[in-house]
């Protein structure tokens, strides 16, 4: 009866967190965006799999503590790879999110710096890799 | 005269915003976009509608029926089309503040946006990186890889630091400025949006303003 309430729990909590996360990519635009961009529309049913299979494996990867065959210098180079395609997920989502989307154009405004919206952006840009850089360079500033 | 009285027909297409200084006598050239026949074309884009008074302050409206109204006082034969909107804004721009917009913002106010902007997201991201405890992530990553723990994988951290400033500039189009593709960018699409809703907006509240000084005179 107890293993009966926690599978129910646990699948309960998988398609809530599961539509939370579908929905969170779908309101930041991050899918048609790069849809947009690599002009592929006709993939969109290929994009959705890869969108359930990733959080999939990522999930499992988690909680049972995979690990990859190891051949030294390979795996460097996929660190450094999957580091970068992070970064790269990672930057799409804080440039969709709307502090940076609905703020500037706002901020342009009020300031009278429309013409100067490039600069602002590449500006934005920089700060956050540049603080993202301080961020792991630094390990005090997060405790362990 | 006699060329005065034969019907025909003006095209008349008012436009969304314009602006004026006070005191500028505004003709039906300012106000809308005329077409009709060729030898009175020039009568009737010099003709005058309304001068911008000091009353009204930073902008009036005028209706489209207004502006009909003073062409078919001068061309009563004429058979009058309006095409485009019902009301023009005008934009009252005084001297002073034109010199202001116009001129270059000053390099220390520059400064100081950069800074703020820069100093701020940098900051955003370490925020957003201590709130989804972003290091755990990282450490578990790399030691699905690499096989080891390590307390500051810094093999992922780095190209992942500069793939965020990549996954922006994909985004947003964007690398200062030349762009990557002809697509609108997301930035430019929600400037668009939000100086619209902006035009929109005072466009209601000076409808409104106008209707309501209207009634009281």
């Amino acid at each position: 009866m107890r293993a009966f309430i926690l599978i129910l729990t646990g699948f309960a909590g998988g398609v809530v967190v599961g539509t939370a996360l579908v929905a969170f990519l779908l309101v930041l635009d991050v899918i048609p965006r790069l849809i947009q961009v690599s002009d592929s529309k006709e993939y969109i049913k290929f994009y959705q799999m890869l969108v359930i299979v990733g959080p999939l494996l990522a999930t499992n990867f988690q909680f049972y503590e995979w690990q990859l065959p190891f051949f030294e210098i390979i795996n460097s180079i996929l660190v450094i790879i999957m580091g970068f395609i992070f970064g790269i997920f990672i930057g799409l989502l804080a440039g969709a999110l709307t502090e940076v989307l609905k703020v500037l154009p706002i901020l342009s405004r009020r300031l009278g710096l429309q013409s100067y919206l490039g600069e602002l952006l590449a500006l934005i840009i920089l700060g956050k890799a540049i603080g993202s850089l301080i961020y792991w360079l630094f390990p005090t500033l997060w405790p362990p | 005269m006699s060329s005065m009285t034969g019907k025909f027909e003006i095209f008349l297409r008012v436009k969304r915003v314009v602006k004026a200084k006070p005191n500028q006598r505004l003709l039906v050239r300012d106000l809308a976009e005329v077409i009709t026949a060729e030898d009175k074309q020039e009568d009737l884009e010099r003709l005058g509608v309304k001068e911008v008074t000091k009353e009204a302050g930073q902008s009036m409206i005028i209706t489209a029926l207004e502006i009909i109204r003073v062409i078919k006082g001068q061309f009563p034969e004429a058979t009058i089309e309006h095409l485009g909107e019902a009301d023009v804004i005008v934009d009252i721009k005084t001297d002073a503040k034109d010199k202001r917009s116009q001129d270059k913002p000053s390099i220390f106010y520059i400064a100081a946006v950069s800074v703020v902007l820069f100093l701020g997201s940098g900051m955003a991201i370490m925020n957003f990186h201590a709130d989804v405890n972003m290091v755990a992530v990282h450490q578990q990553l790399y030691q699905l890889v690499m096989g080891r723990f390590e307390e500051n994988p810094l093999l992922l951290q780095i190209p992942y630091s500069i793939g965020i400033a990549c996954g922006m500039i994909v985004f947003f189009n964007y690398i200062y400025k030349y762009k990557l593709d002809d697509d609108p960018s997301p930035l430019e699409m929600e400037m668009y949006l939000y100086e619209n809703k902006v035009n929109q907006f005072s466009l209601n509240q000076k409808t409104k303003e106008a209707k309501k000084g209207g009634n009281n005179n």
